[in-house]
């Protein structure tokens, strides 16, 4: 019932925000992204990603404030090499292990621009989902974590249009939240991103 | 119109920058040796220092689908005579049908799938017998000739073996060692089985050229990662 919800909360956002492009106008946004694991993220995965990316879709709803969408993806990956561990206590196994996470997040959005003009910092919070799949592997051998995660993302942000065209340098830092699910654990991580953003 | 036609260039520049990423996907493609898997297990109510003999047929059995094919497998001798080395560096003496030494304590067996799609598990708890059951050689009572029972080797309760779910789609070649008594027996189901006292498998992609000094490298690390073997 909660997560219903939470579904058409989202699709309202969704397909307000949309709606909203005609009037007011708009960005899009496409960043590339680095990840910095935390917590449970960074017990399974220690190191930091360089592989990721996000797009925003985004329509001005009042002067201040743009509703929109947002994709992407960002990959986790560490090589821990050869290692022998125990399966349990009289089992062991020795393999090349690696592991890797893989995590979509699919977002509606809100955004605050503080001062619409030559330069514009924002805050923002992303509400949806995480499409999360963990694996270790040992050779060729996988276990497998795969699972839709609620998640947040609060976000700080700034674009800087260059000159009066329509393209503007964006970077922004994001707390990407996916909460923990039934079988699943949650995942943490915090999120630099660096792009440009075509302003209509 | 413009605005919509760049709008949706915008969105192809990105399922084409997706593309490109996954170009820069972490290779998963591993050299041959870095798919190889030792997995060893023993069963926790066997005291390991009161065996000292064991015997072992001169044969690799080779499981495949055609039964009737009994051609040795490729490296039978090599894989043989790396196991009789690591069995001997751990303190165990091998006995053979035609000498006169006491009868073995346990009996070591090698078998291998050629080729297998892992959708077989062999990582699989209780993977159903190996198809061959234990050839076991003891003199009979009137120390004229040899029997051999044939009792399929189990996992008895407490065997710490699998459980692990594993997903792949490749075609590996599987070397099984195992290690039991045949006279320490059970009934299970109105089966005869034996309980496996230790056994363990090699795992990996085969290749054309390298899979000897893999085979030899593997076989010592399930000895190695069974310190609990060594007898001396």
């Amino acid at each position: 019932m909660k997560k219903n919800k939470i579904f058409l909360t989202i699709i309202f956002i969704v397909t307000f925000s949309i709606s909203s492009f005609a009037q007011g106008g708009g960005a899009w946004n496409f960043t590339y992204n680095m990840g910095i694991p935390m917590g449970d993220t960074k017990d399974f995965v220690s190191k930091s990603s360089f592989r990721g990316m996000m797009i925003e879709g985004r329509g001005f709803v009042t002067n201040n404030l743009a509703v929109g969408g947002a994709g992407g993806w960002q990959v986790f990956y560490e090589n821990l090499g050869w290692v022998t561990e125990n399966v349990n206590e009289t089992t062991t196994i020795n393999g090349y292990k690696r592991k890797y996470i893989n995590a979509v997040p699919l977002m509606a959005t809100a955004h605050y621009y503080f001062f619409p003009g030559n330069l514009m910092p924002y805050i923002g919070l992303g509400l949806g989902t995480y499409y999360i799949d963990a694996r270790t592997y040992m050779g060729i051998y996988y276990i497998e974590d795969e699972a839709w995660h609620f998640g947040l993302a609060p976000e700080l942000g700034l674009s800087i249009p260059f000159g009066s065209s329509n393209a503007a340098f964006t970077a922004n830092v994001k707390y990407n939240w996916a909460a923990k699910t039934k079988d699943t654990s949650g995942q943490s991580w915090i999120g630099v991103g660096v792009g440009f953003s075509y302003v209509f | 119109m413009k605005k919509l036609l760049l709008n949706f260039s915008m969105v192809i520049a990105f399922v084409g920058g997706i593309l490109f990423l996954h170009g820069c996907y972490p290779d998963n493609s591993l050299t041959y040796d870095q798919t190889d898997i030792s997995l060893t297990g023993y069963y926790d109510s066997v005291d390991f220092n009161k065996i000292t003999t064991y015997f072992m047929p001169d044969t690799v059995f080779p499981l495949r689908d055609d039964t009737t094919d009994k051609t040795p497998i490729e490296g039978q001798d090599l894989i043989l005579s790396q196991i009789a080395k690591n069995m001997q560096s751990y303190g165990y003496t091998r006995i053979y049908p035609d000498d006169n030494s006491p009868e073995p304590d346990v009996m070591v067996t090698a078998s291998a799938i050629m080729t297998t799609t892992v959708s077989v598990g062999w990582w699989y708890p209780y993977y159903p017998g190996w198809g061959w059951g234990w050839y076991w050689w003891k003199k009979s009572p009137e120390q004229t000739s040899y029997w051999y029972p044939y009792y399929p080797g189990y996992y008895p309760p407490g065997w710490g073996w699998g459980g692990v779910p594993y997903y792949s789609t490749y075609t590996t070649g599987t070397l099984m060692l195992e290690m039991a008594n045949p006279e320490d027996y059970r009934i299970v189901d109105g089966d005869t089985v034996v309980p496996l006292y230790w056994a363990g498998g090699l795992n990996g992609i085969l290749s054309g050229s390298s899979n000897e000094a893999r085979v030899k490298k593997g076989i010592d690390q399930l000895f190695i990662q069974s310190p609990y073997l060594n007898n001396n």
